[in-house]
């Protein structure tokens, strides 16, 4: 970067003046500057352009079924590799091969996972592993410690897990992994409850039957031991359960039954309604694509109707249950039946509802579908609604027009007014912000709305960064703000809103160190903020709205954009905005920006402060009430300090004309020839005590209750004995000596680091520990005490042995 | 930024070395002998460093530490008595790309090859040089060498070396240009990691005398100071070496020593009643002798020609 320009005044205010007619649009200063071409990206993304050699949160390892339930569903494989390595390498040494290539292993999983489905990960881990033990071409002992290392991190990589890499369906991947693991247990539970209340109701009819004579009496090994019909009769009318069923209840009984018999479990867990273009998900036995062009209503309709079969089911469960324990009275149960519908299902009976997912296009919801959308985040039906985002975009622009020519429609804050529905804010770049989103729509039963951006970019010839992080520059850049409405935590913002995942939450925009070389080769840095404006460089489309300020050109007008905004509307009439770029060649560039996009700029500026406020970030009211109280605090302490001053001086006053009172009477004294030596002692004012002298009643012993009592002396704190009865070799103070290892080659070997540890401690005798121990020039074998007591002269091995434990 | 990790980059080698990549022949050296310790350290700073053999020379003069290139699968030059310094340099002024690691010894370095050790420390050309100080001429069965200790019985003075030893670190840190001087000894291996990985990653002439045991020959000098560790200071600093607990507790004797201070680096190295162990002195800002002398090593011949024709033409009449 060039520091200084030597240009003309002239010159520099020709450059200046075009790039701000250019700022202001007009077409000829447009034409005269140069738009940015090739793969210029924000400054602050130029150490990311290699995606492949960087470790981000994908690919993600997914947990498989019926693991433990506070495992995480989703980790970053980076992260869940660590925490295997961990589990079997104690020491930062072991292992050393395996860890040094960990990120050859890593970057080989992720080259395979670039498809948009979910990976085995067992059969993945193990091509893997194949493929570094290839690559290495170790030596015998390497090969074989890097084999068995792999081995062990294997088991960290269970069976049914799967790898799930970066792509545009992966937040689909995600739910449906989320749903599996709420809702596939719940299912199977729901079909043993069908079951079992189809065995309770049958038994009931079977014991009627058998009373009246007219079933047969058991069959199998229950006709050999049991006769049902003996039994029914046997009691006679006494026995409460030979009481005949009255036909109301026959009949409620067989109705329920059939009701049961009739259910018939598709064993889908979830319905996605819209479209959704890969096949993967056409394939998975317990998943259904509906394609409609209008997917809230279909998904409502289809709410409806399979609410209507989960109501007869779920009627006829309750029944069963009452009638199982003879607990129906009908006079309750038979209104309350007769309008029984999915509004009157228990919060667990809602769960076992199929899930139905809308699958809508931004555009539709801001423009044809705004008004079905409405109607369904306010109907209370728990479906869900996914709508992928584009950040930069506006959604309820109509065609030829451009993003930046009215203020964005936020679907979020559209979907917040409905009060009652889940909106999630999310980005596909944070699996765990959009777990956290679904997890909070599956686990209540409301309508819910995600958001999701995606990273996409327009018209690139060839993607400048990968996805994942233009994802993630829509989320720092607050082009698509994290956002998380729960209704079910409360009434208030304060309780409802989550907004932890948006980076420096407190400032307008996230400030970043920026490191960059002088043309001298010195290593420079500057705090960098990343603005909406940064984020709309990622996007070819938007380029018209940037032009490239001539290199090492600087004039005081230049204002990065984050300044520019700061400042009020007078001071920035003669200045020009800019956003500091990079070039594929690594030079750090200036580019200036139009002032549409600075209007842009401020519409997201406007709305992330809306949503801080909302969030209790930076709360205006909040803010006004604190220095409100801070004023008035500041009020009355000044108010007492100035009486405090007031008091304090009168006082002096009063001590002032006591003191010159008592000398104008001590001058008389003497002037009219009293005894001196009444002065000697006396004549100091009482105000001001000799430094030395003790205070009253302190009986000379003051000075010594001033000084600190001594610290009693700590006890010394004996050393812990830190013997051992087990050998052992502190490996880490090995000097490589040879020495024991000459001594024994079966009991002392060395590590990766070449450094001893002991192999077998009884690979030989006791002798050759002590003799070990005592040539050993590190002091770091400890050979404990002897496995072997029959062992001869153990006794005074022993002895030899003691300095060393 | 976007949430990553410290570790985020994922940098890849195409090749990956093992600590036997770097052994060679197998040690000649004697049960006992500090230099096994050395040679195993030297192993692991090239392997954790990942440094290609084919680009890592060893290089030495005359003496048993001067057997090291025999034990290092890398190139070496196993040179003349005194002259390991000199071949080194040479090494890393045609050829900057090499890693080179100079093993020399007291008699090697201080006694006939002090000339050189005086001149290469002012060069600072970018090498790695360690001197394996057992304090007696090992190779040659026991003659009194530079640092032989007072009053030691070696064969050419069976009643005592009769002069107070050199002291090596004064005499490196006197000289002009000195960029990095440490002292460590062959039986703690933290520490022996430690300093010489820094001495290796330091842009200049790393120096590191390593106090070294020969059992053979003078079991005392090491036992004594092993016995004592009293008579050994370590030397501690954020800029320097951080030892944990365990290696602290074998030296008693500790204290902060700010190796940039040359000055207060000078004053420890002078007190002969302790030997300070770590970095005295570093500074990574000092000019090496490598950096002028490569200038123009890319130049094509056709450019060389043509520079020599432009400097000839000054003379042309």
């Amino acid at each position: 970067m060039n520091s200084a320009t030597d240009r003309p005044q002239d010159e520099r205010t020709d450059v200046v003046g075009t790039l701000r007619r250019f700022h202001y649009g007009e077409p000829a200063a447009t034409q005269a500057t140069q738009r940015p071409e090739g793969a210029i990206l924000p400054a602050l993304l130029n150490p990311y352009r290699d995606a492949s050699a960087i470790r981000y949160q994908y690919p993600l390892y997914l947990a498989p079924l019926g693991a433990p339930e506070d495992a995480a569903l989703a980790v970053p494989l980076t992260e869940h590799l660590a925490q295997g390595i961990e589990s079997f390498s104690l020491s930062p040494d072991s292992a050393r091969v395996l860890k040094d290539n960990l990120p050859w292993f890593e970057r080989y999983l992720r080259q395979k996972l670039t498809g948009p489905d979910p990976v085995d990960a067992p059969s993945l881990f193990d091509e893997a592993a194949n493929a570094l033990d290839e690559h290495l071409e170790l030596d015998g002992s390497n090969r074989d410690k890097l084999r068995a290392d792999l081995a062990s991190l294997r088991a960290a990589i269970a069976d049914g897990s799967r790898f799930l890499g970066y792509g545009p369906d992966a937040p689909l991947h995600l739910l449906v992994h989320v749903i599996r693991h709420r809702d596939l247990e719940r299912s199977r539970q729901l079909q043993r409850r069908i079951s079992d209340s189809i065995h309770r109701l049958d038994g009931l009819l079977q014991i009627e039957a058998a009373r009246e004579g007219k079933a047969p009496s058991g069959d199998g090994m229950t006709q050999q031991h049991l006769d049902t019909a003996r039994l029914a009769n046997m009691l006679g009318k006494r026995a409460h359960g030979s009481v005949a069923l009255s036909p109301d209840r026959r009949a409620r009984i067989e109705n329920a039954l059939a009701a049961l018999r009739e259910w018939d479990d598709d064993a889908i867990l979830v319905r996605f309604v819209g479209q959704v273009k890969n096949p993967w998900f056409d394939q998975q036995d317990d998943v259904e694509v509906i394609d409609s062009g209008e997917p809230c209503n279909a998904a409502g309709e289809l709410f409806e109707r399979d609410a209507a079969r989960y109501t007869r089911l779920f009627a006829a469960l309750r029944i069963a249950a009452l009638e199982s324990e003879d607990r129906y009275d009908a006079s309750i149960h038979d209104s309350w039946f007769a309008g029984f519908d999915w509004q009157s299902f228990s919060d667990d009976e809602l769960q076992s509802v199929t899930r139905i997912v809308a699958l809508v296009s931004a555009d539709y919801l801001a423009c044809d579908g705004l008004p079905s959308f409405s109607r369904l985040l306010g109907s209370r039906r728990p479906v869900h609604v996914i709508s992928w985002v584009r950040a930069y975009d506006n959604p309820a622009v109509r065609e030829g027009e451009g993003p930046f020519d009215a203020y964005r429609f936020e679907l979020a804050y559209f979907g917040v007014g409905h009060r009652q529905a889940v909106v999630a804010q999310t980005s596909a770049a944070r699996h765990e912000d959009l777990l956290a989103g679904f997890q909070c729509a599956l686990a209540g039963n409301r309508t819910s709305l995600h958001l999701v951006n995606r990273g996409t970019q327009t018209r690139a010839e060839r993607p400048i960064l990968d996805p994942w992080f233009v994802a993630s520059a829509a989320l720092e850049s607050r082009a698509h703000p994290f956002l998380l409405v729960n209704p079910d935590e409360g009434d208030h913002a304060a309780e409802r809103v989550s907004f932890d995942g948006n980076p420096q939450n407190d400032r307008d925009w996230p400030v970043e160190t920026l490191e960059y070389d002088e043309a001298g080769g010195e290593r420079k840095e500057m705090s960098v903020a990343f603005t909406f404006a940064d984020y709309a460089l990622l996007m070819p489309a938007l380029h018209d709205h940037f032009r490239m300020v001539p290199a090492g050109f600087e004039a005081d007008e230049l204002v990065p954009v984050a300044d520019y905004l700061a400042q009020d509307e007078e001071s920035i009439e003669r200045l020009v905005p800019f956003v500091w770029g990079i070039d594929e060649e690594g030079v750090l560039v200036k580019l200036a920006i139009s002032r549409a996009l600075v209007f842009a700029c401020r519409d997201r500026l406007n709305y992330w402060h809306t949503l801080q406020e909302l969030a209790g970030v930076h709360n205006f009211y909040v803010e006004a009430a604190v220095e409100r109280v801070l004023e008035d605090a500041r009020v009355a302490a000044d108010a007492e300090r100035e009486e405090l001053r007031k008091a304090h001086e009168e006082e002096l006053d009063a001590a002032r004309s006591e003191a010159a009172g008592e000398a104008m009477g001590q001058l008389v004294d003497v002037l009219m020839g009293a005894d001196l030596s009444s002065m000697v002692g006396a004549g100091a004012p009482a105000t001001m005590p000799a430094p030395s002298e003790a205070p009253a009643g302190d009986g000379g012993a003051a000075p010594a209750a001033d000084e600190p009592e001594p610290e009693p002396e700590p006890e010394p704190e004996e050393e812990e004995d830190l013997g051992f009865d087990e050998p052992w070799v502190d490996s880490a103070a090995c000097t490589t000596c040879d020495d024991c290892i000459n001594i024994n080659k079966q009991m002392f070997a060395y590590n990766e680091d070449k450094q001893a540890y002991l192999v077998d401690p009884r690979a030989g005798t006791y002798a050759d520990l002590v003799t070990a121990a005592e040539t050993c020039p590190a002091k770091c074998i400890h050979p404990g005490k002897p496995l072997d007591p029959s062992e001869p002269g153990l006794e005074e091995l022993i002895a030899r042995a003691e300095p060393f434990n | 930024m976007f949430g990553l990790k410290g570790d985020w980059s994922l940098e890849v080698k195409d090749r990956y070395f093992t600590l036997e990549d770097y052994c060679g022949a197998q040690p000649r050296w004697c049960t006992g002998c500090g230099d096994h310790g050395i040679l195993a350290a030297v192993h692991r700073v090239c392997r954790d460093a990942q440094l290609k053999p084919e680009k890592t020379v060893a290089v030495s003069g005359i003496g048993c530490s001067s057997r090291l290139p025999h034990y290092m699968k890398t190139y070496g030059f196993h040179g003349l008595h005194g002259r390991a310094l000199p071949v080194a340099c040479g090494v890393k002024s045609r050829r900057p790309d090499l890693d080179v690691w100079v093993a020399t010894g007291d008699g090697d370095c201080f006694s006939i090859g002090a000339a050189h050790w005086v001149h290469a420390m002012r060069y600072n050309m970018d090498i790695t040089m360690l001197v394996f100080d057992n304090g007696i001429y090992g190779l040659t069965k026991k003659q009194t060498s530079p640092t032989t200790p007072f009053d030691i019985p070696t064969n050419t003075h069976p009643s005592g070396a009769l002069l107070p030893p050199l002291n090596p670190l004064t005499v490196t840190l006197g000289v002009t240009n000195v960029s990095f001087v440490a002292q460590i000894v062959d039986w703690n291996a933290q520490l022996r990691h430690q300093v010489i990985e820094m001495a290796h990653k330091h842009k200049g002439t790393g120096f590191v005398r390593i106090i070294q045991r020969c059992p053979v020959y003078v079991e005392a000098i090491g036992k004594t100071l092993q016995d004592e560790p009293a008579r050994l200071k370590l030397l501690t600093h954020e800029n320097g070496i951080q030892v944990d607990d365990s290696v602290k507790k074998l030296f008693p004797n500790h204290a902060e020593h700010d190796p940039s201070d040359l000055a207060a680096a000078l004053t420890i190295a002078a007190d002969s009643s302790v030997l300070p162990l770590g970095i005295l002195y570093r500074n990574p800002d000092a000019p090496c002798y490598d950096d002028m002398s490569r200038v123009g090593m890319d130049m094509s011949v056709e450019d060389r020609l043509a520079g020599m024709n432009q400097a000839l033409d000054h003379f042309a009449i």
